[in-house]
């Protein structure tokens, strides 16, 4: 009896979380300019129609070349930070460990309000507009996600077994060859979820960036909250599906490297 | 095979002193067994050996070599670690190979090394698999071989046996002392399990608060404790606290009196006499024996081959005996029955007292 309302209560969380993401899907392909039940038919039209749009394919590629910096410079930081902050004791540790994680804290809105601020104050000083390429961005996104980075590496590196190491040392390794042969390779699950989770939150950033895009530089959220300003039709759909599969995939091929339910 | 000579080996972590003041020297082709409580300093000890603590003071040799100052990748010891600590992210040739590819021995030499030292700890075939498809028993398997493969000038463990069930402990630990005779290892074995080291090792070393209290052979040491810690933590032993008297007699505070073995304590020292409960006799054939006690059975249990009883008597605290159970001649007797216990007094030992407890 407890089995049976325990698993209806599983099954109606998991309906809960993926029903919108099939209803998405499913009205990408409807062929109505409105949202109508049931759909008058289907249509593949909405994706060519999203295609052919620049805003959201400038958006798209702009996400990707944010998400993928950003991601590559947290993920790297990210690792080097847990490192001296798992392994090493030393005044200020807390205080650093704090730092950076505070980005966690802070509402996006803020943040990007207080960089906004920040970024201005650098192109009235230095003369330097980082704002009007992608640089501002890329800063942003990497704030936002390498407080991700630390904490998933970190937790990855106090979980491992340091004798093996010693054992590496034992048999012969220098420090070095100790770091490349068997740390990096035992903290490949931290990595591996750092980056994962590094393309997913800015990825699908909005608030954060919402302050610091300009003209030709827009995200591919923002490029959609736009749209929905003036339009309702499946095309939002549409570029929503692609998210969502550009997520799956990326999901698929991890977890054939690493299984994703051991790290997350 | 080298020799190990530790002299005077302190180390501080801190305020607390892990190791104090600690010498011991092993030659040759000896397994020696650091026994003690936990926190007395056995894996400080052993790690420092390996090179992975630094003595505080103190000089460590290996052979001719002195190693104080020397990074434990240089050292040449091989460490088996209670937790197996193999590569999980490389094959078992690969395990056993990363030595001697640390010490750039061709593929060739390194793989025929490695299917030796695999054959030894009888894993031939195993080669590919990861770590993760062994089991316990077969992964301490590996990191032995692993360790061996170097040849290393002393064999450290450190409770290699302490994850593995009853069974597997046996027969790993026949395996281990079987290599180490056979190769001739000057070897360390660290353990908080006296049968462990009972079984396995030639010289005892029982530690405690980081210092030796005692070394020797087991039987030396369970026959000829030199204080009440060392015979109580090396089996269980019925101690008497009172003063030796001339004439080979022994009184007890409660004004008892026994006749007790040789020693060379001066009469009239205040000395504990120690019991073990498997010297002490019960019944009628106690009354032949040199020191009798009239006592009252305050407990009986039975434990398969052995019956431990209780017994309370006027003037001392319980002490307990145990008795071989042989088929058909089992003690028996009702809680509360006048009993008469007696022992010889060569089986009972006298140990100095230093007012330890
Ligand atoms: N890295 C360290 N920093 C501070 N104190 C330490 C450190 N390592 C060991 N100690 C202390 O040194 C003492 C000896 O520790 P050690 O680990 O050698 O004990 P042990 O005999 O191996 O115990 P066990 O049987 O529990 O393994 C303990 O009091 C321990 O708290
Ligand atoms: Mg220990």
């Amino acid at each position: 009896m407890t089995k049976l309302i325990a698993s209806s209560f599983v099954t109606a969380v998991l309906a809960f979380l993926v029903l919108p993401v099939i209803f998405i899907v499913w009205v990408a392909f409807f062929d109505s300019s409105f949202l109508t039940f049931p759909p008058p038919g289907y249509t593949f039209h909405w994706f060519a129609e999203a295609a052919r749009n620049p805003v959201f394919l400038n958006g798209f590629v702009t996400s990707l070349i944010v998400v993928a910096i950003a991601s590559t410079i947290s993920v790297f930081s990210g690792a080097m930070a847990a490192i001296v902050l798992v392994r090493y004791q030393f005044p200020g540790r807390e205080a650093l460990n704090g730092l950076l994680l505070s980005p966690l804290i802070i509402p996006n809105i803020v943040l990007g309000i207080a960089l906004y601020i920040f970024f201005i104050a650098i192109a009235d000083t230095l003369s330097i507009d980082l704002i009007a390429s992608n640089v501002g961005l890329i800063i942003a996104h990497t704030m936002l996600v390498l407080p991700w980075a630390v904490r998933l590496i970190g937790a990855n590196l106090i979980g491992m077994d340091r004798s093996i190491e010693e054992a590496a040392c034992n048999l012969g390794a220098k420090s070095g060859t100790v770091f490349f042969r068997v740390t990096l390779p035992l903290m490949r699950g931290g990595i591996v979820a750092a980056a994962l989770f590094s393309f997913i939150v800015s990825f699908e950033n909005l608030e954060l960036s919402l302050l610091i895009v300009s003209p030709g530089h827009t995200t591919l959220p923002i490029a959609q909250m736009q749209y929905l300003e003036f339009n309702m039709d499946p095309t939002i759909a549409a570029v929503s599906t692609v998210q969502i599969l550009v997520i799956a995939a990326l999901l698929l091929i991890t977890d054939r490297f690493v299984k994703l339910s051991r790290i997350v | 095979m080298a020799s190990l000579y530790i002299k005077n080996v302190t180390k501080d972590f801190g305020p607390v002193r892990a190791i104090d003041n600690l010498s011991l020297a092993i030659e040759g082709p000896e397994l020696i067994a650091l026994l003690g409580p936990s926190g007395c300093g056995k894996t400080t000890l052993l790690r420092m050996i390996a090179g992975f603590v630094e003595a505080t003071s103190g000089r460590i040799r290996i052979g001719e070599r002195d190693v104080t100052d020397v990074p434990p990748n240089l050292r040449n010891t091989g460490m088996i670690f209670q937790s197996y600590a193999l590569f999980p992210h490389m094959t078992v040739a690969e395990n056993v190979g990363f030595g001697l590819e640390m010490r750039k021995i061709a593929k060739d030499e390194r793989m025929k090394r490695v299917r030796e030292a695999l054959s030894l700890v009888h894993l031939n075939g195993y080669e590919d698999r990861y770590p993760k498809q062994m089991s316990g028993g077969q992964r301490q398997r590996v990191a032995i071989a692993r360790a061996l493969v170097i040849r290393p000038d002393v064999f450290l463990l450190d409770e290699p046996l302490s994850n593995l069930d009853a069974v597997l402990r046996q027969s790993v630990g026949n395996e281990i002392r079987e290599l180490q005779q056979r190769l001739g290892l000057t070897s360390v074995f660290v353990t908080h399990d006296q049968k462990e080291a009972l079984m396995l090792a030639d010289r005892l070393v029982v530690m405690k608060a980081g210092r030796i209290i005692q070394e020797g052979s087991g039987s030396d040491i369970y026959n000829h404790p030199n204080c009440r810690f060392v015979a109580s933590f090396l089996g269980k032993s019925n101690f008497f606290e009172g003063h030796r008297q001339t004439g080979g007699s022994f009184t007890t505070a409660g004004g008892l009196t026994f006749r007790c073995p040789d020693s060379n304590l001066a009469d009239g020292a205040s000395a504990l006499l120690s019991v073990r409960p498997e010297s002490i006799r019960l019944g009628p054939e106690a009354s032949k024996l040199d020191n009798t006690l009239e006592a009252k059975v305050a407990g009986i249990t039975y434990l398969g081959s052995l019956t431990e009883v209780e017994l309370g008597f006027p003037g001392s605290d319980n002490i307990t005996v145990q008795l071989q159970n042989r088929p058909g001649a089992e003690f028996r007797a009702d809680i509360g029955a006048a009993v008469l216990a007696g022992w010889t007094a060569g089986s009972a030992h006298l140990i100095a007292d230093h007012g330890e407890s």
